[in-house]
């Protein structure tokens, strides 16, 4: 989940204000939720999804896009 | 994963156990096929084939040759699935360097478009073998996304 993630990579994409992207990750985390919270996400493919559970575990900007219906997911195993 | 995996084994859909009985297969369009062998339904998902890998690693040498150190997590699967890669590295090393213990070497040139080296580009995430999670930058971030002022001030700030 926080493993590893490209953050700083992912930071650019949403200073740059990259729109309509479609992410497909097994088990996403403050990569998704930053994704969403800056609208740059149209589309999830995920599985498991979460912050880990020291942090409260939900992601909180992509609760947002999803029931602002911003973001259609579909959950894969 | 498995649509992942499919893609990056060329096939265009895979297989998955279960799920029968649930609601998970309408929301994500699964589809059944029967199993030519003893006739059974069985549902497939398709190849997920993203046109990029967005990846941090450990190592990597200037051509995009990289290594990952500790659990690869679904990293390699990502790799392998998507059309090229994109690779942020804790460091650049030589070539020679890689071929030293070319067995760790999980991500070739071949697939690897672009290479940059950034020093801490996981945080707040980890980083094995250079940094933990850094649990008050994850917590900063969470207090600063909930506006878009705030989200908007923390993208300058953690360049």
């Amino acid at each position: 989940m926080l493993h590893r993630i490209p953050a700083a990579l992912v930071r650019e994409l949403c200073r740059q204000g990259r729109r309509g992207l479609r992410l497909s990750k097994p088990s996403p985390s403050y990569d998704l939720d930053l994704l969403c919270a800056a609208g740059c996400l149209a589309e999830v493919d995920a599985g498991v999804a979460s912050l880990e559970s020291a942090f409260g575990g939900a992601l909180p900007g992509y609760r947002r896009a999803v029931e602002a219906g911003l973001v259609r997911v579909r959950e894969f195993s | 994963m498995t649509g992942l995996r499919a893609a990056s084994l060329g096939v265009p859909f895979e297989p998955v156990p279960g799920f029968v009985g649930t609601d998970l297969p309408a929301t994500a369009d699964f589809r059944t096929v029967k199993d030519p062998w003893t006739g059974e339904e069985i549902y497939v998902v398709p190849a997920l084939r993203p046109r990029w890998a967005l990846l941090h690693v450990q190592e990597a040498d200037a051509r995009g040759n990289a290594r990952i150190l500790g659990s690869p997590g679904y990293d390699l699967l990502m790799a392998a699935a998507a059309d090229q890669v994109i690779l942020t590295a804790e460091r650049i090393i030589e070539t020679e360097e890689l071929a030293r213990t070319p067995e760790l070497t999980g991500i070739s040139d071949l697939t690897v478009a672009a290479v940059v080296e950034a020093p801490g580009g996981a945080r707040p995430g980890d980083c094995p073998g250079h940094y933990d999670v850094d649990g008050a930058a994850i917590r900063r971030y969470l207090e600063a996304a909930r506006t878009a002022e705030g989200l908007a001030a923390y993208l300058e700030a953690e360049r």
